[in-house]
């Protein structure tokens, strides 16, 4: 019994753990890169590395997600699995003057 | 916040309304006649229990919680509704106003006070709300997004004691849709009123057309007492068509509307509620 308990919790660790990782980076308010190729129905880890000294956003509608970045720290974001297509995102920071930033995943 | 929580419609919060039977507002003149007594307290109390009519009144501000949570969002949380009345259910008008903010990452809190006019009485306060929501997993991280929500009432009536209601809130994507569903747990503490614990859902099955307009079905229920069922008729069931968007705003803020029409399915059932909620998030 305890065998197949342990083996159950490998095979749901590998399964939480197999996503590949992909790494978006915020500096000067902007986006690193500003375009990122995922492969298309797989779901993907996205680590959003804020190197601003001020909060930072990644907002998407089309990819459903919200998420702030406090500053100088990393979150992270499971997207898809999704279709073929670009999906866009923006991220906003509170700095002075305001800026606004653009990107898009790139699903093939 | 996508998906957020405002679109959401969330149940009246511990439900006050939900939670009260329906005969209690039909009492006011008998209450009137025997003065506010313990004797007059205990025979409400007893007739409520015992009473056939186990309608529970729904509130019709009601509003759909989501489990995702955003920090440092904070926002300010403006709802009312209407839920026509007739023979077996009081007409109600409830509004409420509140403030929520994202703690942190997985816990978001909202003090809101609760407002409510049934039949032709005047509006009167009616219940000071705190919801929290626990976001138990990043949104997309496991198969179906789990959040978790405790919310605490305490109503203007201290005889109704401390409202709390507890469930899992679930939520799932397909492409542009998203399918909610929630299953909440409600029970009055230190209550002369109300001894049994209530079940009740929420639903939503939405389809994410665009930021400013979303659109899709929402459903709202309560079974009644978990230890005592009832027949359906005497049950609450309302599912309605819902809109929903939001507009973002300069510097991290916007402004989300949800507004919903929803048709009672049994006698106990207001036949037509309507709601609106709009959410300043800044």
């Amino acid at each position: 019994m305890r065998k197949m308990v342990f083996g159950l919790l490998c095979v749901a660790g590998l399964a939480f753990a197999a996503e590949p990782e992909y790494v978006i980076a915020i500096r000067d308010h902007r986006f690193y890169p500003s375009e990122l190729t995922i492969p298309a129905d797989t779901k993907v880890r996205i680590v959003i590395d804020n190197r601003d000294s001020t909060p930072g956003e990644f907002d998407s509608h089309p990819l459903n997600r919200e998420k702030h970045v406090p500053a100088n720290s990393k979150e992270t974001l499971f997207i898809g699995p999704l279709s073929p297509g670009r999906y866009a995102f923006e991220g906003e920071s509170r700095g002075d003057p305001p800026t606004s930033e653009k990107g898009v995943l790139v699903v093939r | 916040m996508y998906g957020s929580r405002f679109l959401a419609s969330r149940c009246p919060k511990i439900p006050h309304g939900q939670i009260r039977n329906d005969s209690q507002s039909k009492t006011p003149f008998a209450a009137s006649l025997l003065g506010s007594t313990r004797i007059t307290r205990v025979a409400i109390a007893m007739a409520l229990l015992f009473s056939s009519a186990v309608t529970r009144a729904v509130d019709p501000s009601t509003y759909l919680l989501l489990p995702s949570v955003t920090q440092g969002e904070r926002e300010i949380d403006l709802r009312s509704g209407w839920g026509s009345g007739d023979a077996a259910v009081d007409a109600v008008k409830a509004a409420g106003m509140g403030f929520g903010y994202g703690v942190t990452q997985h816990w978001f809190s909202e003090v809101a006070v609760q407002y409510r006019r049934t039949g032709n009485a005047g509006t009167e306060f009616d219940a000071f709300e705190w919801e929290n929501i626990l976001q138990l997993a990043e949104p997309g991280e496991w198969p179906v997004d789990v959040g978790l929500a405790v919310e605490l009432e305490r109503p203007r009536d201290t005889a109704e004691g401390t409202g709390v209601r507890v469930g899992p809130l679930f939520q799932k994507e397909f492409g542009m849709m998203q399918a909610n569903l929630n299953v909440l747990l409600g029970r009055h503490i230190h209550s002369a009123q109300f001894e049994s614990t209530t079940l009740s859902y929420q639903g939503q099955l939405k389809y994410r057309y665009s930021q400013p307009f979303e659109f899709g079905i929402q459903a709202f229920g309560n079974v009644g007492a978990v230890n005592r069922w009832t027949s359906y008729e005497k049950e609450t069931h309302r599912i309605g068509p819902v809109v929903l968007g939001k507009f973002p705003l300069a510097n991290e803020r916007s402004l989300s509307y949800n507004f919903g029409f929803l048709i009672g399915t049994t006698a106990k059932s207001p036949d037509r509620t309507l709601r609106l909620q709009l959410e300043y998030e800044f």
